[in-house]
């Protein structure tokens, strides 16, 4: 498993459990994924430990990772317009179709899926306070 | 500075090695140049920016094999085959990103100027002479936007691509994203070492022995250090407080942007402008934070020993280990600048860098040098001796007839119809706002694991293979040659260019709007919509291939695509199929 990957799953997930997920203020997504860096729980998937940050303003950016959910977003695998691209949906297609790629993880993997979506609640819900 | 990165050091190695070997007379070992004694400054003349005053060093650099040949670098690569009239080159855009970086510079000075002295006066080493360490951090910005894009090899980034592959360069790139604490690439990587490379170095040296006539008050007397340009090539300061100093050769309003999307579209006959005097009148100096939880500034502050350093713990707002700095920012008031640079930047795209021929030669031509890339290999190069190659390459080694001593057909073939204009023709062409159809979700699965960075090589592999073997089947004199060679023959293969960014474009916008305060700046112009409604409508991916073999690869693509996506539907495929009138 890798990032992209990871990402839908999690996302499905908040989707699943009505998580707001913030688009254009990207911040609490870099967050969310240092501190998955960080996290020593088990089932963590080996892509998180070679994550690359920038470290070039109040906060960690990974690249990747923004380059992935913009393409999410491009490719019309999310949608935004909500009306200031605020938070993504997951159209019900797209949700059903990753859901279905999740059948093939291993259950450690869906452990600490979990776990992520657990702190992507938390940070999300407190994404104002989270960049300055 | 660099033991701890032994790619890096290793491709500064390979750099001087091959000035030395190639340019004995600059940089070998009983060098003659400069020859004749060197005036400390002369006037320039910009087609765009008009008349700018260019130091000794400046001039030493730009009179050297290091920047003369720029003068054969396209800035846009083989653009003018569709734009015919875009012949500028990197050596124009070096001196116009020096003399935008410098205007910069001057303003923040204007507007910020206690700031600045403040600044130097903390960070000062020459006996507090604040006046004299300002001109050196002028000076210091100035070659910095002068040696930027001393990395490029020909036609700049399709070479680039080729280039960043080679595991020697995506070692030292690594390296180096390590070191300075951002992505960096292989273009950046190469000038960042030619900046830190004792070449460079010795023949400032030698040229500083050359001088004559008066000095004015203008010029900068006194040392300059090559690591702190080498830094700010790459986008960062050599202390937190002078980040700023980076950002104005390397950031989402930089010199390099204003330059180049001004340039690229005049020299392509674009009516695309923007207002640089309100850009100046507005850009300012900001105050920020730059995180470093991991501790790569700690280390690389430390490496460079930069002194008067305060790395904070987490505080309110900030909850990870920073720095205080400061940064180049445009406030709100400079909303229509802002709204024209990334207008200009987005039709630059849609115009030129994404054209379908731009894209059609310059794939042709990447596809030509990992083929000569291949070979080389197979002849037993090193990556050293392969890099040294694009080192020495420019625009005109194609027109001279490129075969870097390999003699192979297919590279003949391939230099043959760039230099004659035999472009390969777009097959399908398809993105994001195709997806509408019946089986929509699969072509949105598809397009959307071509951005997941470490299963695309794959994915495109596995595309392009599966339209090799078609096409082998569909054309019987393919049948024998690998399924890498029928598609080069057939000069098919699957393009992927990078969309536009403008993520630091973003982040660079001081303030709220002014006539709805508390409101976003983003939300009144909004970037992220625009920039996204683009990608989605007119961002393709493409398949192309020579006239000859058109129609074949209509079909091959199409059951490759059918085997990798499992999309099967006729309409689709007739929808993304590009007819010819």
């Amino acid at each position: 498993m890798f990032l992209g990957d990871f990402v839908e799953q999690l996302a499905a997930s908040l989707q699943r459990g009505k998580v707001a997920m913030p688009f254009e203020n990207e911040g609490p997504w870099h967050e969310l994924f240092y501190d998955l860096k960080q996290a020593d729980w088990g089932g963590k998937p080996p892509f998180l430990q070679a994550l690359r940050f920038d470290w070039d303003g109040p906060y960690p950016k990974c690249r990747e990772l923004s380059e992935f959910l913009h393409a999410l977003h491009w490719n019309a695998c999310v949608d935004a317009r909500n009306p200031h691209f605020d938070e993504i949906t997951l159209p019900p297609a797209i949700e059903e179709a990753w859901s279905r790629r999740a059948e093939q993880l291993e259950p450690a993997t869906m452990g600490f899926l979990e776990r992520a979506a657990t702190r992507a609640r938390e940070l999300f819900s407190n994404e104002a306070q989270l960049v300055p | 500075m660099l033991e701890k990165y032994p790619a890096l050091a290793a491709v500064a190695k390979c750099i001087d090695d091959y000035f030395k070997e190639a340019h004995p007379s600059y940089f070998g070992d009983a060098p003659t140049h400069p020859v004749l004694p060197l005036k400390r400054s002369k006037v320039l003349h910009d087609n765009l920016w008009g008349t700018n005053r260019c130091s000794w060093r400046e001039l030493a650099l730009m009179d050297s094999p290091i920047l003369q040949r720029l003068r054969d670098i396209h800035q846009v690569g083989l653009a003018f085959q569709t734009y015919m009239s875009a012949h500028h080159t990197r050596f124009e855009h070096s001196v116009g990103v020096l003399t935008i970086a410098s205007r910069i510079f001057d303003a923040l000075l204007r507007r910020d100027r206690d700031t600045i002295r403040n600044i130097a006066t903390v960070l000062g080493s020459n006996g507090g002479d604040i006046e004299r360490t300002v001109l050196r951090l002028r000076a210091e910005v100035r070659l910095a936007a002068l040696l930027h894009d001393t990395g490029h090899s020909l036609y700049s980034h399709a070479s680039e691509r080729v280039y960043s592959r080679l595991p020697m360069v995506k070692d030292a790139s690594a390296e180096l994203t390590r070191f300075v604490g951002k992505e960096k690439g292989a273009g950046e990587v190469l000038a960042f070492c030619i900046a830190l490379s004792t070449s460079v170095q010795n023949l400032l040296d030698r040229a500083e022995q050359r001088l004559i006539g008066e000095e004015s008050s203008e010029d900068y007397k006194g040392p300059i250090s090559l690591t702190n340009v080498a830094l700010m090539i790459v986008g960062r300061g050599p202390h937190p407080y002078l980040q700023f100093l980076a950002d104005i050769v390397s950031s989402g309003f930089d010199a390099d942007k204003l330059d180049y999307l001004f340039r690229d579209a005049s020299g392509a006959g674009l009516p695309l402008r923007y207002d640089l005097d309100r850009y100046l009148y507005s850009v300012r100096l900001e105050k920020n934070v730059l995180a470093d939880s991991e501790g790569e500034l700690q280390a690389l502050y430390t490496a460079i020993t930069a002194s008067h350093l305060e790395r904070r713990g987490p505080v309110g707002h900030f909850k990870y280990p920073h720095y205080e700095t400061y940064r180049l920012g445009l406030p709100q008031d400079a909303m229509n600048t802002i709204e024209q640079i990334v207008l200009c930047k987005l039709m630059l795209f849609s115009y030129i860098y994404h054209h379908p021929k731009v894209r059609a030669a310059e794939g042709m031509l990447e596809k030509m040098l990992s083929r000569a890339v291949q070979l080389w290999r197979e002849k037993g190069e090193s990556d050293d001796r392969i890099l040294r190659h694009f080192l020495s390459a420019t625009d005109s080694s194609l027109f001279a007839g490129f075969d870097g001593g390999l003699r192979d057909q297919i590279i003949e073939d391939h230099s043959y119809r760039i230099v004659n204009r035999l472009l390969p023709r777009e097959v399908y062409g398809l993105g994001g706002a195709d997806a509408s159809h019946a089986e929509g979700v699969l072509l949105q699965l598809f397009l959307t694991d071509l951005w997941k960075r470490d299963g695309r090589d794959g994915l495109i592999r596995r595309l392009e293979q599966a339209t090799g073997e078609e096409l082998k089947r569909l054309k019987p004199e393919l049948d024998g040659k690998t399924w890498e060679e029928a598609l080069l023959t057939a000069g098919v293969w699957f393009d992927v260019p990078k969309p536009p960014d403008f993520e630091d474009v973003k982040e660079l916008v001081i303030g709220t709007a002014k006539r709805a305060r508390a409101v976003p700046f983003t939300r009144v112009f909004p970037i992220v919509e625009w920039t996204e409604a683009y990608t989605h409508f007119r961002y393709n991916v493409r398949f192309f291939a020579f006239s000859e073999y058109w129609d074949a690869a209509v079909s091959a693509a199409r059951t490759a695509m059918e085997q990798v996506t499992k999309i099967s539907g006729a309409p689709f495929y007739e929808g993304i199929k590009r007819h010819r009138g």
